[in-house]
């Protein structure tokens, strides 16, 4: 892999003056595959401590979207390298985060518009390009985020331009600015301070400066991820196995053997030699045998020989593995689903797509007449490229979409820019948020009003959430353990605790349930119909005036999803 | 030349003084409770009708058209005074009432009787007999009394909230509206009449939602020629709405009004609705 990542003509300690297109292809393929092993850091980062479309995972996600298209790609020119990776990353912008990178890139192939190759000051350039794109994307930008560390780093990238055209130290000064911008940024936004940590998708862009430097330097920027057929992480999924040899999985046997006077550690050793992932445990009289062989036969045998065999079980991990694989490919990228009802599309010409999480809480929003479904949400932010998808699919060349999730909207926006019909975001922020949208479209309204309508009614909606805590932390004077139900108000933590019917009667209470109707509670994948039946009616018991209604929902890690109405 | 009486259904929602005083006849829809038939508006209240109607779910009450015969009775009568008619009813996607109304014309004297499907319902259809009748007592003669009603039919509006969904599917009346069905949620309809048919505008869950969407639709509606809100024994709800759109309409000039029994079995209890005209 040395060749990878130790260009031997980047071995001359003589100053690099010039940028050109195949040396940036490697640059961002550094990038990419630094952040990549640096991803967890990342997602570790998360101010709220919920299972959340972590910004590791979406930035990484943006990047790979980029490197592919770079791939696919024979451009050599350093305009058209960056052009490409734009475009990659662009289409691939998942997250917030991912969107505010891929603006970021975008801005950065603008500013090099026009150039072969590049010197510090055109860098220089191009940085401010790229800083000004980003902060441009963001409708109210935040300081002390991704956008404070671009910023501060290419202002960095100025001053150092201004006194080198050695491209290492240019980038060096780019990375010391943006690590120190990093470390300020909970000075600068107090939830990063109340949570202990820096900002993520400052940290992620730190790691990809970090894996230029380290590539320009002869570091390794670590081979695994230029393997990158192994599937990232997600979070609904397992890691895969590692690969046993050419890149084959083989099989994954158990056994116990039987018998008398079994030698274990003679057994441990035997097969041990035979494969990999071996645990041998047992006595004399049973032994139990797990191992990982590209072929199941030697083992069985060797055990059959020493005694009776019992609870035999072989997986074909090849095979596990390219389940594994299509699913990590489908599950953030599956089709929209055209809905079986009667849509929007279909009955006013203007369409609806909306991104829902479960199920349950797809009926529902296919109930509501929605023209087609994205599936995704908190734990699984689609691309722009879902969306856009989404978008292009349905029939209508008016389309009205809806993220119901904050770190989405982004993302819509973009597909909305980057589609040639005319869309519309309307920027609800929870799936309630959405279904209370949903019912506002008006069948016999234009476009604009219902944008309008679906905005009002959308905001005229107390949405609650409720999860498990994923870390120990504090946030605005609340203790949260790790594993605690805690339940978010209007995207407002304001109870954690041991016993979800009492963090949601505590919720209810902290909304006061006298200025609404109806509460609304669809039940996630983690509850079960009787466990939210039961807990849907010690809420009633508590609060007797309001209404309430119990529904399916099936999102992952949500718990509950609420509405006050 | 002859003097011009107007003819309508119990489903127009005139109150009687009104009626009355414009000199309007008014011809009963029928109801019946299993084998006891009612002639709306005559033979039973609102408060019997809603509290038999929920005495006796899941069975619902039904609704018939008058007759043709009953219209030619009708008919004959003022005929025979010497008067020609003018007889405007409720839409005939709803009712036969309009289609039995014809016959009995054709059947009498189609010279002397003209029949005109208004193409919508409740006081929609009251508003069109009141400006008929007011111009038929001006004097005005047919071609300038039709005139007023055909000039009036586009600019009806009526944009209500039903607080189920229940009654208007039993009833099959729904239409488009259809597509508001099979909701997982419990959902309340906000509908319409557009070209006589009820089309779907949109859905709420609350009441007080519902009646936020309604004035917010009379907001943009407006202004008014003439407004009234009905109900289906929901008083509270229509007082409500109608102080909501005072901002709109001068408040002591909205008409409060309960919706006839026949719609009430379509719609159910606790719907709530405006009737407008809008100012051309």
């Amino acid at each position: 892999m040395a060749e990878n990542t130790t260009p031997s003509s980047l071995r001359v300690h003589e100053p690099l003056t010039v940028l050109d297109g195949t040396l940036l292809r490697e640059l961002v393929k550094a990038a990419a595959a630094w952040l990549n092993r640096n991803k967890e850091k990342v997602n570790a980062l998360n101010v709220f401590p919920v299972p959340d479309g972590d910004t590791g995972t979406n930035m990484n996600l943006t990047m790979r979207s980029a490197v592919k298209e770079l791939d696919a790609s024979p451009a050599t020119r350093l305009d058209e390298v960056a052009k490409v990776v734009a475009q990659g990353a662009l289409l691939g912008a998942r997250g917030n985060s991912g969107v505010i990178l891929s603006q970021l890139l975008r801005g950065f192939a603008r500013g090099l518009e026009g150039k072969e190759t590049a010197t510090t000051d055109d860098l220089a350039i191009a940085f401010q390009a790229a800083t000004k794109a980003a902060y441009s994307a963001v409708m109210k930008p935040v300081e002390g985020t991704i956008l404070t560390v671009a910023r501060e780093a290419a202002d960095a990238a100025e001053r150092s331009a201004a006194t080198t055209s050695d491209i290492v130290k240019l980038l060096e000064d780019v990375l010391d600015a943006a690590q120190d911008a990093l470390r300020r940024t909970p000075d600068m936004l107090h939830v990063l301070k109340d949570a202990g940590v820096v900002d993520s998708g400052g940290q992620g862009l730190v790691f990809l400066f970090e894996g230029m430097l380290r590539y320009l330097k002869g570091e390794p920027v670590e081979a695994e991820a230029e393997t990158s057929a192994i599937p990232d992480h997600l979070p609904e999924l397992d890691a895969p196995p590692e690969p046993l040899a050419d890149g084959r999985y083989g099989y994954d046997i158990q056994f116990l053997i039987r018998g008398e006077n079994l030698d274990v550690e003679a057994i441990r050793e035997m097969i041990r030699s035979m494969g990999d992932c071996a645990l041998v445990v047992g006595d004399s009289n049973v032994v139990k045998v797990h191992v990982h062989c590209l072929n199941p036969g030697p083992a069985l045998e060797y055990g059959a020989n020493l005694g009776m065999l019992d609870d035999i079980v072989v997986e074909n991990m090849d095979l596990q593995y390219e389940e594994f694989k299509q699913q990590a490919e489908q599950t953030p990228v599956a089709p929209p689903m055209p809905t079986k009802r009667v849509s929007t599309d279909a009955a006013t010409g203007i369409a609806t797509v909306a991104v829902v999480p479960g199920d349950g809480l797809r009926n529902v929003f296919e109930s509501l007449n929605v023209s087609a479904i994205v599936p995704g949400g908190q734990t699984m932010n689609p691309s722009t490229q879902d969306l856009l998808e989404a978008i292009d699919a349905v029939e209508s060349d008016t389309v009205i979409v809806l993220p119901n999730n904050k770190n989405i909207i982004l993302a819509a926006q973009q597909a909305a820019e980057l589609s040639d019909k005319t869309v519309y975001v309307v920027p609800t922020r929870t799936v309630p948020q959405g279904i209370a949208a949903m019912m506002a479209f008006n069948f016999k309204s234009d476009v604009e009003s219902n944008v309008q309508n679906m905005q009002e009614a959308a905001n005229h909606v107390v949405s609650g959430e409720v999860t498990r805590a994923v870390r120990t932390t504090q946030i605005d004077g609340i203790e949260v353990e790790e594993g605690d139900f805690i339940g978010i108000l209007d995207g407002r933590l304001v109870v954690a605790g041991k016993d979800l019917t009492d963090v949601m009667r505590s919720m209810l209470k902290t909304a006061d349930p006298s200025r609404f109707e109806i509460g609304t509670f669809y039940y996630g994948a983690d509850l079960s119909e009787e466990e939210a039946h039961r807990l849907v009616e010690a809420l009633q018991a508590a609060f007797p005036a309001l209404e309430m209604e119990v529904v399916y929902g099936g999102q992952p890690n949500y718990h509950v999803l609420f509405s006050l109405e | 030349m002859s003097n011009i009486r107007i003819v309508t259904d119990s489903s127009a929602d005139l109150p009687q003084p009104v009626a009355d005083a414009l000199d309007i006849t008014v011809v009963p829809l029928y109801i019946h409770f299993g084998e006891d038939t009612y002639r709306e508006g005559i033979d039973i209240t609102h408060e019997e009708f809603y509290r038999r109607m929920e005495a006796e779910a899941p069975n619902l009450p039904k609704t018939s058209a008058p007759s043709p015969a009953d219209f030619m009775k009708v008919y004959q009568e003022i005929l025979d005074e010497g008067d020609d008619i003018i007889s405007i009813h409720v839409s005939a996607a709803f009712s036969t009432t309009y289609n039995n109304a014809r016959l009995a014309a054709q059947e009498l004297d189609p010279e002397r009787i003209t029949v005109i499907d208004s193409r919508n319902v409740s006081m929609c259809l009251g508003w069109v007999c009141i400006a008929a009748a007011e111009a038929a007592m001006r004097g005005d003669d047919r071609e300038e009394i039709i005139e007023i009603v055909l000039d009036m039919l586009p600019r009806l509006r009526i944009p209500s909230f039903l607080e189920t969904l229940e009654y208007v599917r039993y009833g099959g009346r729904i239409g488009s509206a259809e597509a508001f069905l099979g909701t997982v949620l419990d959902v309340k309809p906000i509908l319409a009449i557009e070209d006589g048919k009820v089309v779907p505008l949109e859905k709420v869950r609350t009441r007080g939602r519902a009646l936020d969407r309604l004035a917010a639709m009379a907001r943009e509606l407006a202004p008014f020629e003439d407004i009234a809100v009905m109900h289906t024994h929901s008083p509270e709800m229509a007082e409500k709405l109608a102080d909501m759109l005072a901002d709109v309409h001068p408040r002591q000039n909205i008409l409060i009004a309960q919706t006839g029994v026949a719609m009430g079995s379509h719609v159910g209890p606790g719907a709530v609705g405006i009737c407008a005209v809008v100012a051309k």
